[in-house]
């Protein structure tokens, strides 16, 4: 075999080889919309769950505390968990789009560490109702520290909480396991373990949830 | 030491018939690998029929070191193989050969403490990682194989 004959095989191996593979992938990511992901059925010990931890539904958000639609689903999300109350377990995940989103890892490690002292809520709120003031800040971890003692959290412990690798492992594991299961964009919700598309309306969302609820 | 010089002109049959087996595994290695890689990069989840733990594993903090995916290190690995056999094949330049029959004893080292972490730490298994563990075994088999009759024939 010459050698211009060997190359040639060697390089259709690995574009041949490239080609397939890319296009097996794009075939489990349509897959990966319609099954059950059952890391987003279920609730882990860890997360944060607004409502009852025995619902029997389940709704996880992957969310970016400086993403400006997941400061306006908030909202919505709010009046859903406060209508369905014990029938709606709302898990929130973290998804911080570092690339794009400069304090959102810092965002979501200030909330677990408020979370520590039992008000994740509460700073969550917080977070989004200021996020612009937070977001532009030069200063924003003197901020995330002024909202825990607004809150009236103890401040050392909370500063000493943003430092703990415990929260930052937590924070980088949610994003690690929502780029798994095909997140690509925040806010991106699994209901029962199914991806649903970002509801347009309050009612398209209830709808969902009205949906879910009849099937149980 | 290894003689290169034995490996090769005493045994350049075998060799080249083991040559050409580590081609055809790394090749596989590469299938496995950039598949892992690139549903990383496309954020879609992996197809994972045969055992369940794909996920778990994958989004495990364990999966990436230093912000470098695990499966593109793998892709790395088995991509330095093959171009390596590859070149020696061309060239015969006993160098290339060198490195082909000694990183798949770096990736068994490497699969072992992988395949530890599954079960003793993250108590799930990734079908593709055991893909990749037995390729590499075979691997290293490969060049223990041409090592040693290697170093006999130079006796």
């Amino acid at each position: 075999m010459n050698r211009t004959a060997f190359w040639a095989i060697i390089g259709t191996l690995l574009v041949g080889g490239v080609w397939a593979i890319t296009w097996m992938a794009s075939q489990s990511a349509g897959e990966g919309e319609t099954v059950v992901q059952e890391e987003t059925a279920q609730i882990r010990e860890s997360d944060q769950v607004k409502g009852s931890r025995e619902a029997s539904l389940v709704l996880v958000e992957y969310s970016d505390f400086q993403c400006p639609a997941c400061q306006f689903y908030a909202g919505w999300i709010s009046q859903l968990a406060e209508t369905y109350g014990d029938d709606l377990a709302f898990v929130y995940r973290h998804f911080p789009l570092r690339s794009i989103h400069a304090q959102a890892e810092q965002a979501a490690i200030a909330a677990e560490a408020a979370g520590r002292q039992g008000m994740f809520w509460e700073y969550h709120d917080v977070l989004f109702q200021r996020q612009k003031e937070w977001a532009e800040s030069g200063s924003a971890s003197q901020l995330f520290l002024s909202y825990a003692q607004t809150l009236g959290l103890d401040v050392e412990a909370f500063a000493s909480d943003m430092k703990d690798s415990e929260i930052q492992d937590k924070v980088r594991r949610d994003l690690a396991e929502g780029q798994v299961l095909g997140v690509r964009g925040t806010p991106t919700f699994f209901l029962q373990g199914v991806r649903i598309q970002n509801p347009q309306t309050y009612a398209e969302l209830e709808q969902h949830i009205l949906r879910e609820l009849q099937k149980n | 030491m290894l003689n290169l010089n034995n490996i090769f002109f005493e045994n350049s049959k075998k060799t080249r018939g083991a040559s050409i087996t580590l081609l055809g595994l790394s090749f596989l290695g590469i299938l496995d690998a950039l598949y892992l890689a690139v549903s990383h990069y496309r954020g879609v989840p992996v197809s994972c029929e045969v055992l369940t733990g794909c996920s778990t594993v994958l989004s495990s903090e364990y999966a990436v070191v230093l912000g470098v995916p695990l499966a593109v290190l793998g892709l790395v690995y088995y991509l330095g193989i093959f171009l390596s056999t590859a070149l020696f094949l061309d060239t015969k330049k006993q160098m290339f050969l060198a490195v082909a029959l000694v990183l798949p004893f770096f990736g068994l080292l490497a699969s072992a403490f992988f395949i530890t972490l599954q079960v003793a730490v993250i108590e799930a298994i990734c079908f593709y990682c055991l893909i990749s563990a037995t390729i590499t075994l075979l691997m290293a088999c490969v060049s223990t194989y041409v090592i040693i009759t290697g170093k006999k024939t130079s006796i």
